[in-house]
């Protein structure tokens, strides 16, 4: 009898584990006890023994591969009586029935500033057999995202966990990783294409079991999947045959508004065959397609025609009986017009990818010869919604002195004492620390303008600006103000360089309350930032320098930094931004407050 | 490595088996007496080597099966061989209703570890003497069904079914009993259930099995010289049925065709073309054909019998219609 061997299961915590090497192969003889193969965990590296005697039949999860455990990863037994492939019958199971929703407006979230234009009728498609995999949301105020690239094409085995594409927003790029194993039955949303999360971009199945249940109405040119005719050949026997035309030929001949009186027979008798009429088919220059205004395509030429945005009604089909097959679409020039597959809500943006080639272009009415450089899509983000900002919003500015020695010398301290344990705490955590304090008192700082309201936000959120190579994002520390001095020492870094790596997770970005902005170790004395929106503050910090100040009549040299506040006048006034920028000041300055 | 005859290595599947479990012992008409080793000669010799396991029964197919039943649920693995396939329909009632249905009926308790051993297939012998039944036999759950086409296969899958815990039934081509293969002199089996390459191509994946498997290889030299390269898939076994390969192999050609050489109305072809275009419906670049043998009650005419069966031109006819370019 086979043993399958599992995906041990190493303390009660452990939910999967990666195959590091097999030390047999298939094949193999095996004796109970033996060493069959290593497995990691993200603690250790251990070996896995066989439970029994007999030939490795077969390695079901190949090194390099991670799976939950009791995942069967190998089979031991005797030679031959390994189980067949696949000898069930494909409609054994029904599969679970998956409905995408029918319209893109139910999925934008409530708080979004400003929802992307939504194609109003929507087809309702739904699929069985399969697994959508659907644009994340990567925090709330992310309404929409663009589909970067592909990592696996449609017939593709994924397994659960694997990256399977990248997704562009308007901050960052991440991966997406599959929730379920089987096969990339579909691309639903092309590299390129943009559209509202939750939105379907691919589905992932059992190709046996997948079906669309209903076809998107969207596509005029495409309203039937049966092919109008049958090549198959037909039973000699029982067929009823007429005086000059066989049934195939008949009926063929009508669906191609034929006149079969114009078709000379070449069977028995003169009798009008299949071939006749398939040969009259392709002599008529203008019979392409019935008349009836069906298009007769095969299944394989349809699905290459959506992917590659291929319109079928402007082909001429060259298989049998003018039917249209792959070739055709293979050959046929892309119509732009079709560039994403219409079952989806895609928005699809300017073709024009972002390159990073530069073009030198010719001085025009007197301006100086420049090297044209494309946008970035990050550029791109930064432009639009920072003009955005600064059109829309009122700022005001505020800007504020804070002696930071007494800060300083407790950052020492604190520093100190987490040596062993590798954290530190930065001049900026200090003032995140003090910023998500003073929000609390000032619940207008922590809100958003919502046209005819003022939204205060429960949580406070800091949201950093870090720079990039590439630019400029802002990383989001959540419930800053529930955080100690040394969670935010240890937590901001690893965000910060899980986006940097493009690794970040939900959460790493949006969703921030309120933003602050450092220069400080550039030598910045002052920031003027411009808001973050949906935020209704923003926090300038500039660096802190041994500075002269007048203390009871004396000079004194005491360490000195500006801060500057920028605040929506929509929301807040200038002295509620005076008391706020105040109580950050007190903070700091009596810093015990923020470890106590 | 050497190669025998697909006669020679049923022969040597039986001989190794024997040797090897005393409890395997093979029972049929004319096997020891006439020439020593059946209609076929499959079993020639053996009854020397074994002369107590190698037995003549009567002319009562439905004694040998339900005999042979009998004694594979005491312990036994009885090789029941039926002269040619015509002559199970006599024993039909045991096959169906007893052969594979007694060890579901009594949950597995009790089994029946048989081989049913017969020759398939056409061979001028007219209505009655000239028949395939593939998908009868692949109809009946409970059954076992292998259909090798190569020496190799003939030999792998044999021992396998000689070893299986359930009833199989042995499709021989009769056509293919003098063909040539090279089968190892080591041991080796061939699972029940698994389905073979047997030529890899781009162009038109062809499904087949048994004789129409040969054809369907020689179709592929033919086309092969005017640049159209087949993929062949070889079931050999028709239940259970392996499609993973068949599927795998569409996906990369679009187009398939099922070479049967049975009649085409409710034959293994219907099966295997509904279950493509149900598991690759959107990956076809043409509808799901068959090629299989005509609707009629064979004709002893040695043309009209050539007009009722398929064969490799047959194939590439099929090939080029599937592929055929119209401008």
């Amino acid at each position: 009898m086979a043993t399958e061997i599992e995906m041990p299961q190493m303390g009660f915590d452990m939910t999967e584990g990666t195959v590091a090497g097999w030390l047999k192969r298939v094949g193999d003889p095996i004796k109970k006890g033996e060493p069959i193969a290593e497995i990691e965990t993200d603690k250790t590296t251990i070996q896995v023994e066989a439970f029994a005697s007999g030939t490795l039949l077969s390695i079901e999860v190949e090194a390099g591969q991670k799976v939950p455990v009791k995942t069967v990863i190998g089979i031991i037994g005797a030679v031959g009586e390994l189980a067949p492939k696949s000898t069930q019958p494909p409609t054994a199971i029904a599969p679970p029935k998956v409905d995408v929703p029918a319209s893109a407006a139910a999925l934008q979230p409530a708080v979004a500033p400003s929802a992307p234009p939504v194609q109003s009728a929507q087809p309702v498609v739904s699929y069985e057999g399969a697994t959508e995999i659907e644009m994340p949301q990567m925090g709330f105020d992310m309404t929409e995202g663009t589909v970067a690239s592909w990592l696996k094409q449609e017939g593709d085995k994924i397994k659960k966990g694997e990256p399977i594409a990248e997704i562009e927003t308007d901050k960052t790029t991440i991966q997406v990783e599959a929730f379920a194993s089987g096969i990339l039955l579909k691309i639903l949303v092309q590299a390129g294409a943009k559209v509202p999360v939750k939105t379907a971009i691919g589905l992932i199945g059992d190709p046996a079991k997948f079906k669309t249940v209903s076809a998107p109405p969207t596509v005029p040119a495409v309203p039937a999947l049966k092919p109008a005719t049958s090549d198959q050949p037909v039973s000699p026997v029982g067929m009823q045959v007429s005086a000059d035309a066989t049934p195939v030929a008949r009926r063929m001949a009508e669906e191609f508004h034929l006149d079969l009186r114009k078709v000379t027979g070449t069977g028995p008798e003169g009798r009008i065959t299949k071939g006749d009429v398939e040969a009259a088919i392709a002599r008529s220059a203008d019979v392409i397609q019935p008349a009836n205004g069906r298009i007769v395509a095969s299944p394989y030429a349809r699905t290459l025609a959506a992917k590659n945005g291929v319109d079928l009604a402007t082909i001429k089909g060259t298989g049998p009986a003018g039917r249209i097959i792959a070739e055709d679409v293979l050959k046929a020039p892309k119509t732009a017009a079709v560039a994403a597959p219409a079952n989806i809500m895609a928005i699809v943006e300017s073709k024009a990818p972002p390159t990073k080639e530069a073009v030198v272009v010719a001085p025009t009415s007197g301006l100086a010869p420049a090297t044209r450089v494309a946008l970035s899509r990050m550029r791109q983000t930064i432009a639009r919604r920072m003009t955005e900002s600064k059109t829309t919003v009122p700022h005001y500015y505020l800007t504020m002195q804070v002696e930071m020695d007494a800060a300083l010398t407790l950052r020492g301290q604190i520093n100190e004492s987490l040596k062993s344990e590798g954290i530190k705490v930065s001049v900026n955590d200090l003032v995140v620390k003090a910023s998500a304090g003073a929000l609390r008192k000032f619940p207008h700082m922590n809100a958003t303008f919502a046209g005819d309201a003022i939204d205060l936000r429960e949580s406070i959120n800091i949201g950093i600006a870090v720079a990039i190579d590439s630019g400029l994002l802002v990383i989001t520390l959540k419930d800053a103000d529930k955080k100690t001095l040394k969670q935010i020492g240890a937590e901001v870094p690893m965000i910060a360089n899980r986006v940097r790596d493009g690794k970040a997770q939900t959460g790493d970005l949006g969703g921030q309350t309120f933003t602050t902005s450092n220069l400080g170790m550039h030598g910045v004395e002052s920031v003027f930032p411009i808001i973050n929106q949906p935020d209704s503050g923003i926090l300038g910090i500039g660096a802190s320098a041994p500075t002269p100040v007048v203390r009871d009549g004396q000079i004194v040299i005491r360490n000195v930094m500006s801060l500057v506040l920028a605040g929506d006048h929509r929301v807040t006034d200038g002295a509620e931004g005076a008391q706020f920028l105040g109580e950050i000041k007190r903070l700091l300055e009596n810093p015990w407050g923020l470890v106590l | 490595m050497p190669e025998i005859t697909y006669k020679e290595a049923l022969k040597r599947a039986l001989r190794e088996e024997m040797t090897r479990d005393k409890n395997v012992v093979i029972w049929g008409e004319d096997i020891v007496a006439y020439a020593g080793g059946g209609a076929y000669g499959v079993t020639t010799g053996l009854a020397k080597e074994f002369p107590d396991r190698v037995r003549d029964v009567p002319i009562a197919e439905e004694a040998i099966v339900g005999v042979a039943l009998g004694a594979a649920m005491g312990g036994l693995r009885p090789v029941a061989e039926i002269m040619t396939v015509n002559f199970t329909l006599v024993a039909w009632d045991q096959i169906v209703q007893h052969v594979a249905k007694v060890s579901h009926m009594f949950n597995g308790q009790i089994k029946a570890p048989m081989v049913i051993r017969t020759p398939n297939g056409h061979g001028r012998t007219a209505a009655t003497h000239s028949q395939n039944f593939d998908g009868w036999f692949a109809h009946v759950p409970g059954l076992k069904v292998v259909v090798p086409a190569t020496p190799y296969d003939a030999k792998g899958l044999l021992k396998s079914a000689i070893r299986d815990d359930d009833p199989v039934v042995v499709l021989e081509s009769i056509n293919l009993y003098a063909t040539k293969g090279e089968v190892p002199d080591a041991e080796y089996i061939v699972p029940i259930g698994v389905s073979d390459y047997k030529r890899r191509g781009s162009a038109v994946t062809i499904v087949s099995w048994g004789r129409m498997l040969v054809e369907s290889l020689k179709a592929a030299e033919l086309l092969s010289k005017e640049g159209i390269e087949l993929e062949v898939v070889d079931l050999r076994s028709l239940r259970p049925l392996d499609l993973s390969l068949a599927l795998e192999s569409v996906r990369q050609t679009h187009r398939i065709i099922v070479v049967e050489e049975q009649m085409r109305t409710v034959g293994m072809g219907a099966e295997i073309a509904a279950s493509i275009q149900e598991m690759a419906f959107n990956d076809l670049d043409a509808p799901v054909a068959r090629v299989s043998g005509l609707d009629v009650p064979m004709p002893y005419a040695r043309n009209l019998e050539r007009a009722t069966l398929p064969y490799a031109e047959t194939v590439v006819e099929a090939v080029k219609a599937m592929i055929q370019k119209q401008y």
